[in-house]
């Protein structure tokens, strides 16, 4: 197997100590937040646009791009995230510091996101005069049951047919087809059974939508799901549909199995936290 | 022994009552208990569609079968495992839940589907291969699948929100707070939202 997966293009490409140091500034404005030392957190945050493009530039250039190979596009996707995560309106913040002015209290008083807060500032107040009581979810007793029934059975279809072509990859289950054959039978359940739960998702947050923001069980359960599906049709579909070895096959196959289950492990937190 | 006094005999036990009064016990039991649902759940309904002829038509329905039998097994265990745990740690809020007897009852009716099934169509999947149409009572058997587990979870659901009669209510509420985001009256969760907004808290 020579190197379809981009590493060794990747490896003689980049400065790995120039690389590793900004990976590190990364990690440490991601930790941060946690130790309430957010101001420095986001100075380390902004600084990372320019580590990366100090890494992405050479990648560019030796034709590293995000659709060769399995570390292109592991590396754009999950990079052009932080990116937008580290410049662009960071949204919890920003909702946050909303409540904080809808409330009476200081916009300055949480948050170091002085950017982010213009754009959710409209979506919040009128979450803040939303009226729950109106919500069907919240007036009738057989609404909100009913949507998370559709919600479950959505989610065994979902994750149930990504599982079956992990399993696969992992060499258990249907062994003796091809993953790839797995992959284009299911793609389409996955689809609908997403839109479905997703949609059905949606509606459950309606029912109380500032509750569950603040909710850490929820944010972890919608960081998971929103890696899981740019996984599932990026790095997870790629190896599928190619040739791969068993051990790419398996670990391509537990993260996808360890991500779906952090979904719904998160899920269910949501009501215990 | 009449029902409550037995269900509370079993709630009663040394690994019930430390599962019900765990902080994080109970959560992780029930977290395993619904993500059986989807890494497992998904193989009965891909089961079901293909002997419907929905789904992975380009693979013979012996092999869909046989491949996935253990490992529905295995799910079934896990999450017949952690179902039990979860039920038995809470019975005496549960037996005379109608949702929780309706689960139970679908659970004999999975064994009644397997016995009605099993001979004809899950033990010998070849000869549904070989048959130019895939025979009715293999569609049948998939149809009743389909409906009694999608049934389960759904009731599995419905258990948290039955509200009993007042006189049953006095004797749990220790349990309340955890099914609190499940069912939320509209004052309550104006409230809560008063609070975290403005203690500003992520």
């Amino acid at each position: 197997m020579n190197d379809w997966i981009g590493l060794k293009t990747a490896g003689a490409t980049l400065n790995l100590p120039i690389t590793s140091l900004y990976t590190v500034s990364l990690l440490v404005s991601s930790l941060a937040p946690l130790a309430r030392a957010s101001g420095s957190g986001a100075a380390v945050r902004r600084n990372f646009p320019a580590g990366q493009g100090t890494g992405c530039f050479p990648m560019l250039r030796h034709g590293v791009t995000m659709s060769q190979g399995l570390f292109g596009t592991a590396f754009f996707t999950l990079t052009g995230m932080h990116e937008l995560h580290g410049v662009g309106p960071v949204q919890p913040a920003a909702l946050r510091r909303s409540v904080a002015v809808g409330s009476g209290g200081s916009p300055w008083a949480v948050g170091d996101h002085s950017l982010a807060s213009w754009q959710s500032d409209t979506i919040l107040d009128e979450m803040m005069v939303y009226d729950l009581n109106s919500n069907p979810l919240n007036n009738n007793d057989w609404a909100f049951a009913l949507t998370e029934c559709f919600h479950i059975t959505a989610f065994a279809l979902s994750i149930g047919t990504i599982m079956l072509v992990d399993f696969r990859l992992l060499g258990l289950g249907l062994k003796h087809e091809s993953a790839r054959k797995l992959l284009k039978d299911t793609g389409l359940w996955t689809l609908a059974g997403l839109v479905i739960v997703i949609t059905s998702g949606l509606v459950i947050f309606s029912s109380d939508p500032i509750h569950y923001l603040y909710n850490e069980a929820f944010r972890w359960k919608i960081t998971a799901l929103v890696v899981g599906i740019i996984y599932n049709y990026t790095i997870h579909r790629k190896v599928a549909m190619s040739n791969f070895s068993p051990g790419v096959g398996a670990l391509t196959g537990l993260v996808s199995v360890l991500i779906w289950v952090s979904v719904l492990f998160g899920g269910l937190w949501i009501a215990f936290v | 022994m009449t029902i409550p006094e037995l269900s509370h005999a079993i709630q009663s036990l040394g690994l019930m009552t430390y599962i019900r009064e765990s902080g994080y016990t109970y959560p992780m039991i029930m977290s395993t208990h619904l993500a059986c649902i989807g890494v497992f759940g998904g193989f009965i309904l891909l089961t079901d569609l293909r002997l419907l002829g929905w789904a992975l038509t380009d693979i013979p329905i012996s092999t869909v079968i046989n491949g996935l039998r253990v490992w529905k097994r295995v799910g079934f265990c896990i999450m017949f495992t952690m179902g039990f745990l979860l039920g038995t740690s809470e019975m005496d809020k549960y037996y005379a839940n109608p949702y929780f007897q309706t689960k139970m009852l679908l659970l004999v009716t999975v064994a009644v589907h397997a016995i009605v099934f099993k001979p004809q169509v899950y033990d010998h999947p070849e000869w549904l291969d070989k048959a130019p149409r895939t025979p009715g009572v293999a569609k049948v058997a998939a149809i009743c699948s389909l409906l009694i587990w999608i049934a389960i979870p759904c009731m599995g659901r419905m258990i948290a929100y039955y509200e009993p009669p007042k006189a049953q209510q006095v004797l749990s509420t220790e349990g309340d707070a955890r099914n609190y985001s499940v069912h939320v009256s509209p004052t309550e969760a104006q409230e809560r939202r008063l609070r975290i907004s403005s203690d500003g808290r992520g």
